[in-house]
């Protein structure tokens, strides 16, 4: 079994360009723009995996209607 | 009194209170505006839709009301705008698309409601970026709205009609939407003040939604003290928005003068980070020594990077903007802008753990930011990285870097929607090349009344908020 500590640095941007081609990108988007909503993509998951940074292993989502905390 | 241009550039609390002594009327001022919009509105462009004949009506019943001594309240006979997602009985409501280019709402939403309730008279309906998915109001399907300081450059968005409007004289107060900076941001490149109040305080019943948990309605004017006179009519509970809070109703104006003695003051120096050009930075600090002389206690505080607010709430908002309109953009895809279709595209590409990811994240900064918060009663920060941006260049900042959705610019706004709390933004400075500087000032969630207190201390001290634009019409 493989140690999580060691996981493989993924390829963001494979990962987003798979998602984007999933979307049928050719309906959504001009043929200039799959790759650069891609990139913009990327940005965003790779931001989203910093977010570890954070130890969010005990956090429970914040709840939809009620995001202030009083 | 002052002339037609003069009477137009005035603070809404000003012209109030002339209308309240009968030194003015509201016909006369109604008529000084409607001037003003019809020559410097081509320029401009910073109405989708006017609604000027009813105006006049209003104006000339709410003549009859105070002269029969029926005086409402601040805003009875003050021509003020609504951006073009509040909805608006029989008059058309685009939210700056094609996609809704044709409806016209049956109902108010409730911020129309009470601004009608206060006798206010409802000029039109401001122009925005389109469905209030970016930050620029370069519009595919109303054109783009320019900065009164300087048409070459974008008034910001989302909210860029409403404040390229009160910059410009054209209405004393505009109701703009803020789901990551979109009151605030614009209101910093236009050199006006923009107040997201905090989550729940204002309904966006009948406001069209980007992003349900982030979206906030508030106010864009000259002055703190005005932003202070709107939230008194338009907060309030409301059982139609579910987030509306249920508190006893406040007067946000009570505790303007009470000044800063005793205020502590929090200060994030990571958020004036190598991003922030110089001449925001400057003027950022030039800003808090003047905090600092009026009485506040500078305390300096460790906040989580602004980059995990910024890639929390393009999550979340990105993944509930694509809920909100999965029922046209599965159908009328065509009618949205390139721009649109991009951010669409984002949204639906993000998956369900991704969010719920994020709003763990939230839950994680909100605590953290609220156990700093305790040792201060107000914190401030550059509004904005930069300030207004050349149109032909996109109008994002974003330029030379286009993809770089986590370092826009704006994102220093985020922080703000990610907890709910209220923040104000002020001019604080302008540019060497004339475009305004915003701070912001926030204080903690259901303490409106705090931020309001210490922008006015800073205002009442500084007077930026006294400089207009010359628009050439």
């Amino acid at each position: 079994m493989s140690d999580p500590q060691n996981k493989p640095e993924k390829d963001w941007l494979e990962i987003a360009r798979r998602r984007v081609a999933a979307l049928d990108a050719d309906a959504w988007l001009p043929a200039d723009s799959a790759e650069a909503v891609a990139y913009s993509l990327t940005d965003l998951l790779d931001g989203l995996r910093r977010i570890d940074d954070l130890g969010l292993d005990k956090v429970e989502p914040a709840t939809m209607y009620r995001p202030v905390e009083e | 009194m002052a002339d037609s241009d003069e009477l137009c550039q005035s603070t809404l609390s000003e012209v109030a209170s002339w209308i309240e002594t009968k030194k003015v009327s509201p016909v006369e001022v109604f008529e000084a505006v409607r001037r003003r919009i019809e020559r410097l509105n081509p320029t401009l462009n910073a109405f989708i839709t006017l609604t000027l004949d009813e105006a006049a009506q209003e104006a000339r019943q709410a003549e009859g009301e105070i002269a029969k001594g029926r005086y409402r309240g601040p805003l009875h006979g003050v021509p003020v705008s609504l951006k073009d997602l509040y909805a608006t009985r029989g008059v058309r409501t685009t939210a700056g698309s094609k996609v809704l280019a044709d409806w016209v709402p049956d109902h108010d939403s409730d911020a129309t409601e009470r601004l009608r309730s206060a006798g206010a008279l409802l000029i039109g309906k401001t122009n925005m970026h389109e469905f209030a998915l970016g930050s620029t109001t370069i519009n595919p399907h109303y054109g783009t709205t320019s900065n009164p300081w300087n048409a070459r450059h974008v008034s910001g968005g989302s909210s860029g009609g409403s404040a390229a409007a009160v910059a410009a004289g054209l209405g004393y107060a505009s109701m703009g939407s803020d789901t990551g900076g979109s009151i605030r941001q614009p209101a910093a490149f236009c050199g006006v003040v923009g107040m997201k109040p905090t989550y729940g305080l204002v309904s966006r019943y009948g406001v069209f939604p980007a992003a349900w948990s982030l979206d906030h309605a508030g106010p864009l004017v000259h002055s703190v003290r005005d932003a202070a006179r709107v939230l008194n009519t338009v907060a309030g509970h409301d059982p139609r928005d579910p987030a509306s809070v249920d508190r006893p109703p406040l007067d946000y104006t009570a505790g303007l003068e009470r000044g800063l003695s005793g205020i502590r003051l929090g200060v994030a120096p990571a958020y004036v980070s190598e991003d922030v050009v110089p001449d925001v930075q400057r003027a950022f600090w030039d800003a808090v020594r003047v905090f600092e002389r009026l009485g506040a206690k500078r305390i300096d505080l460790e906040l989580p990077s602004a980059e995990y607010a910024a890639v929390t709430t393009s999550t979340i908002s990105g993944s509930e903007v694509a809920s909100t309109h999965s029922r046209w953009s599965d159908t009328q895809l065509a009618d949205y802008g390139e721009d649109s279709r991009r951010s669409l595209a984002i949204g639906r590409c993000l998956t369900a753990g991704d969010y719920l990811k994020a709003q763990r994240a939230r839950r994680a900064i909100s605590s953290t930011v609220s156990r700093e918060l305790e040792s201060v009663d107000a914190f401030v920060w550059p509004t904005t990285a930069i300030p207004a941006s050349p149109i032909e260049e996109g109008g994002d900042g974003l330029r030379t870097r286009p993809h770089e959705v986590l370092r826009a610019p704006h994102v220093l706004t985020r922080l703000a929607n990610l907890m709910g709390i209220p923040a104000i933004s002020m001019p604080c400075s302008f540019t060497s090349s004339g475009f305004p500087v915003g701070i912001t000032v926030a204080a903690k969630a259901h303490d409106d009344s705090t931020a309001l207190r210490v922008a006015h201390a800073y205002q009442r001290e500084t007077g930026w908020e006294n400089r207009r634009p010359v628009v050439q019409g």
